[in-house]
């Protein structure tokens, strides 16, 4: 994995944690493969409304984009590749 | 009964609306500027009062002057009885306005009417100030089952002999906060609402007040005013399921109905409809319908109301309650409206026609936000039921948080051990002051839970309303909007101990915490539970810094804290003695956060079971600009 990748995988769990104010994990805690919602790290559909508007806030991906799109969503590796290529800012 | 909704001003109009062959419909918005489609039934606004009070309260008092004049009752009469007052509301309890907000955040203290009449507003303080009574004043904000809440608590007062009369009911608005957080919560229609419809597709919020007077049908008579219906029983149950989502099992609130039916000396069978929840959320009405099937079976007959005002939030309980009661003295049933194709989920269709009843008994449910159940029987008159009388209550355990508690190290630990996420300082205070509790609540239905707070989740309110300001309506966190309800702590705190008892969020600023103990003296004496936890807390925010500016006496000494109390009918459970509230103001007491006296939390603290520990009145506060 190139270091811009890994750097940034560290910077958006590190933004999870914030914005879901996970308060019983770290970042440390986010596995890259692991599934976010149920059994993985145990998301709800709030949480992914969340995340939707956090993408559009801090990176600039329009909720349109995101829409019935779940596959985004699987890992946190599959979230984390369509944000590092589909920002703006 | 007094009640204004978009079904009419007054229950004679309510009375016709209510089976009239058209339904009113909901408009876009008109009090403050929005993006969004989504239609809402709005009322036209009361007359400014002097006093600057709010919306919600202005909807109360309009109502409330009709209930008094409906049941022939001068302000004199209230001032020569025991009057409870119990209220439900959501909107009062947010100092909610954008601009003052905005003025706030900026260190600009200048204009801080919006703070005033916020901290003045609480309905059930307001209208004690109002009517010169001296009587518990309760402001139940329990979302969406508020009114059927403050109901719940009018029964237990007259119940216990507690007091002798009860001004209940509920009000609400729709304001903005309610309106961008339920859009931020995906829950609304951008069409007019169709409860139990196939094709539903959400609610739509709505403005209303509702009050009902409650007393003793002998006491009534002695006036010359005969009474038909009573509030025969209530019930109420906590899911502690989850946060947010209802249990899809729908058991708790299965229980609540059962319990409300048997304590109005009912059978099932006797049940002529209910008058149900029915939001037109896909999940709520779901759920809801498969629940009533299982307990009525095929003879079931109920619909939603909702088609015709919209989700009232904290009026819902109340208006709904009123509805009911009308609906038996018609002998009808109203049809549930807008649900041309009932969902075939449901085993049995809400009444697509009016449709006569007996008129002997009705159930009315509210289900809140966190799995909070409550139903309600209206039954015709019995005999007089005798007063239980008050009992001893014995304090099991105390526990007050150390300034600065918890950090981020204990909370950790906390959610870890109960696998919670994200609560907000409120709830953490709340739940950080349980933990140190020795022992810890037994978990059941046995169990009740009060939360007192003076300003709620004052600061998660604050942060929302700096979405508003800041972001466009459709970037508003849902988080943010379902954690700033007042009943947020209550909801954690029933999940993590398994509370499933009756469980009330209570706010107010005069005696939140002496209010709350009150409460729980009631529901032990009326054995609607055997232990209450009590929990008090409030946060640290720029609303109760705004406020604490204006509050000259009686006033807090620190920004947040919180104490839990466990209490028990049992005396094999008393450790630190009993409890005993004195009507004296005891001079100018130093408080905790939320209305804990100084003296109060240091004796208990050091108590034994031998001995006897008096809460004193505080002296109600002076608000000045």
């Amino acid at each position: 994995m190139n270091e811009d990748v890994s750097a940034f995988r560290r910077e958006l769990k590190e933004n999870l944690v914030d914005w879901l104010q996970l308060m019983d994990k770290t970042a440390d805690d986010i596995k890259d493969e692991e599934p976010l919602f149920k059994e993985g790290l145990g998301l709800d559909s709030l949480d992914a409304v969340e995340i939707v508007i956090m993408m559009q806030r801090k990176y600039g991906i329009p909720q349109s984009q995101v829409e019935n799109k779940r596959e985004i969503f699987a890992t946190f590796a599959s979230l984390a590749d369509f944000i590092m290529a589909g920002r703006t800012k | 009964m007094g009640i204004v909704s978009s079904l009419g001003d007054g229950v004679e109009s309510t009375r016709l609306a209510l089976f009239a062959r058209e339904e009113p419909s909901p408009r876009l918005p008109r009090r403050f500027e929005t993006q969004l489609k989504l239609p809402v039934f709005e009322i036209p606004d009361p007359p400014a009062s002097a006093d600057g009070a709010g919306l919600p309260v202005r909807f109360l008092a309009h109502a409330l002057d009709e209930a008094l004049k409906n049941a022939k009752l001068s302000p004199e009469d209230l001032r020569t009885r025991r009057v409870g007052i119990a209220v439900g509301t959501t909107v009062a309890c947010q100092l909610d306005n954008i601009p003052c907000h905005a003025r706030i955040r900026q260190g600009d203290f200048s204009d801080l009417g919006p703070a005033l009449a916020y901290a003045t507003g609480m309905p059930a303080e307001y209208l004690r100030r109002r009517l010169g009574t001296d009587g518990p004043a309760l402001t139940i904000s329990n979302a969406c089952a508020s009114g059927a809440d403050a109901l719940m608590i009018a029964l237990e007062w007259l119940r216990t002999g507690r007091c002798d009369l009860v001004i209940s009911g509920g009000c609400d608005s729709v304001s903005k906060v309610a309106f961008d957080g339920f859009n931020a919560l995906r829950v609304c229609s951008d069409a007019p609402c169709r409860p139990f419809d196939a094709d539903r597709s959400g609610l739509n919020l709505g403005d209303a007040a509702g009050v009902l007077i409650l007393e003793p049908p002998d006491r009534a008579a002695a006036r010359g005013v005969s009474v038909t219906f009573e509030l025969g029983g209530a019930g109420k149950s906590a899911d502690g399921f989850h946060i947010t989502q209802p249990d899809p099992s729908g058991r708790e609130l299965e229980r609540a109905v059962r319990l409300a039916v048997s304590q109005a000396g009912l059978e099932c069978r006797d049940i002529d409809f209910v008058n149900a929840h029915g939001t037109g959320t896909p999940v709520n009405d779901r759920v809801e319908g498969a629940v009533l099937n299982r307990i009525f079976g095929e003879n079931l007959r109920y619909q939603s109301t909702k088609a015709l005002t919209g989700h009232t939030l904290g009026a819902a309980g109340a208006i709904e309650a009123i509805f009911s009661c009308l609906m038996l003295e018609e002998r009808r049933a109203a049809a549930s409206r807008r649900c041309s194709t009932p969902d075939p989920e449901l085993a049995v269709p809400p009444l697509a026609v009016n449709t006569p009843i007996r008129g002997n008994a009705a159930v009315s449910t509210s289900l809140a936000f966190g799995g909070s159940n409550t139903a309600l029987v209206f039954r015709r008159c019995r005999p007089d039921v005798p007063d239980t009388g008050p009992v001893p209550v014995y304090a099991a355990a105390f526990a007050l948080l150390p300034p600065g508690v918890p950090e981020r190290e204990e909370l950790t630990v906390l959610c870890r051990k109960y696998g919670l996420r994200r609560p907000g300082r409120l709830t953490q205070l709340a739940l950080a002051a349980a933990e140190r509790l020795s022992p810890l609540p037994r978990t059941g239905a046995d169990t009740a839970l009060i939360t007192a707070t003076a300003y709620g989740p004052a600061a998660t309110t604050c942060r929302v309303l700096d979405d508003i300001l800041d972001y466009p309506e459709e970037e508003i966190l849902p988080t943010g909007f379902s954690h700033s309800v007042v009943n947020a702590a209550s909801s954690y705190l029933t999940t993590v101990h398994g509370i499933h008892g009756p469980a009330f969020a209570l706010a107010g600023f005069e005696d939140p915490f002496r209010e709350a103990v009150d409460l729980a003296q009631t529901l032990l004496a009326g054995k609607a539970c055997s232990r209450v936890l009590l929990v008090a807390a409030d946060e640290d925010s720029l609303t109760s810094r705004a406020v604490e500016r204006l509050r000259k006496k009686g006033g807090s000494v620190s920004a947040e804290g919180a104490c839990a109390l466990l209490l028990s009918a049992d005396p094999a459970e008393n450790r630190l003695g009993t409890l005993e509230l004195s009507p004296e103001t005891g001079g100018s007491p130093r408080l905790l956060p939320c209305g804990i006296p100084v003296s109060f939390a240091e004796a208990l603290a050091a108590a034994g079971p031998d001995a006897r520990t008096v809460l004193e009145r505080p002296p109600e506060p002076v608000w000045q600009l």
